[in-house]
């Protein structure tokens, strides 16, 4: 087992990472300075073309069901807060830079941001774009530990899968904590807005949380749907029970959930087509 | 409904939506076919994507689909609400092929 300081350390520490490119690493520490405004920040991104389109199609394909709404950086900025917008390019950066090993994480991050978006647009209990965020995010702990500790975190994977286990139970075993933590850790270190935060933290359990509890138990209600239809991989074999407070929040009915499959359904011939079609 | 590149369309869809300008005029009208001048007229306006009416089929054949939601509730067995879950996804497959 690795001890938990050192696993929490490099966790803290992946800001060093020679592969989050250098334009990411600039625009998250202009973004801190209160001073800095929001055309700098586009001027930033924008200064790599190639970075900044795939930060748009990614936007566009999580937050607007893959309807080109955003067109631009600045719009982004303005539409979703500069906060929100660097949790979402640190994030992308991150997928990105794992792309070829964790396509399947990938997609489940990215289903369950439409589904995120898509329980908070039918509940009417907070805005659904930063329910996409939340949903994006949830998972970015397993990220870390894979770029942190790639051996490691393939032997949880293997454990979880041949004794039957659940993935956290088994990264507990390894990391002394949960992919949940870590991305908490991350998130922490990097800044990010508090309720991203929180709903990495607490997305297996989201009584836990006070100050998010809704997008908590929204990401969580659409991490185990989409789980459930097996749209991607997100490293676990096994769907969890829903927690009773996500019940609560979420009391549908087998009809209505069939209703909401179906949705998931259409979504994910859009996830496998975004991944095919990597230059649209 | 589905939302298919343009290239992968197959000969006899129909559109599912009309394709509007930025303006909000209709160009090409919801119903027409995507044969290939209309590809080509498509690919001239530089749409990449299309709305075309039908159903798509899921990537893999539905015993395996089926056999991959029961493996995955393993962990969920004898909970009423997880079984609703999956007796609402199962039904849902079901209307899928």
């Amino acid at each position: 087992m690795l001890d938990i300081e050192r696993v929490r350390g490099k966790v803290e520490r992946t800001n060093a990472i020679p592969t989050i490119p250098l334009v990411i690493r600039k625009i998250v520490k202009a973004v801190e300075n209160p001073a800095t405004s929001p055309a700098a920040v586009s001027r930033l991104v924008s200064s790599d073309p190639a970075l900044t389109a795939k930060i748009l199609k990614v936007i566009n394909a999580a937050m607007y069901g893959f309807v080109a709404r955003i067109s631009s950086v600045n719009q982004a900025v303005v539409l979703l807060g500069m906060n929100v917008v660097r949790a979402l390019l640190l994030g992308i950066s991150m997928f990105e830079m794992m792309e070829q090993t964790t396509v399947g994480l990938w997609k489940h991050s990215l289903g369950c941001a439409i589904v995120a978006r898509l329980l908070a647009q039918k509940k009417g209990i907070f805005d659904p774009e930063e329910a996409s965020v939340a949903g994006l995010l949830h998972d970015i702990g397993k990220v870390v530990l894979s770029v942190q500790f790639p051996k490691e975190y393939q032997m949880a994977v293997t454990t979880a899968r041949d004794r039957s286990m659940l993935l956290p139970d088994a990264e507990t075993e390894i990391f002394s904590m949960t992919h949940a933590a870590a991305g908490a850790y991350f998130a922490n270190t990097w800044r990010l807005p508090e309720f991203v935060v929180e709903s990495i933290r607490h997305h297996h359990q989201p009584s836990a949380t006070k100050a998010a509890p809704l997008h908590t138990a929204t990401v969580h209600m659409a991490d185990t749907l989409v789980k459930a239809y097996n749209v991607g991989f997100s490293g676990d074999t096994f769907v969890s029970a829903v927690h009773g407070y996500a019940w609560e929040v979420f009391d549908f009915s087998e009809a209505q959930m069939k209703e909401i499959f179906a949705e998931i359904g259409d979504t994910t011939a859009q996830v496998d087509d975004f991944f095919k079609n990597p230059k649209k | 409904m589905l939302k298919i590149s343009v290239e992968s369309v197959e000969p006899g869809a129909v559109l599912a939506k009309p394709i509007v300008s930025d303006t909000g005029i209709t160009l090409i009208a919801e119903g027409v076919e995507v044969s290939g001048p209309i590809k080509k007229r498509l690919a001239s306006m530089g749409i990449t994507e299309v709305f075309v009416t039908g159903k798509r089929v899921p990537g893999i054949p539905k015993e395996e689909f089926v056999a991959n939601v029961n493996a995955s509730f393993i962990k969920t067995e004898g909970d009423p609400r997880m079984d609703a879950m999956k007796r609402a996804l199962l039904a849902h497959i079901e209307e899928l092929y």
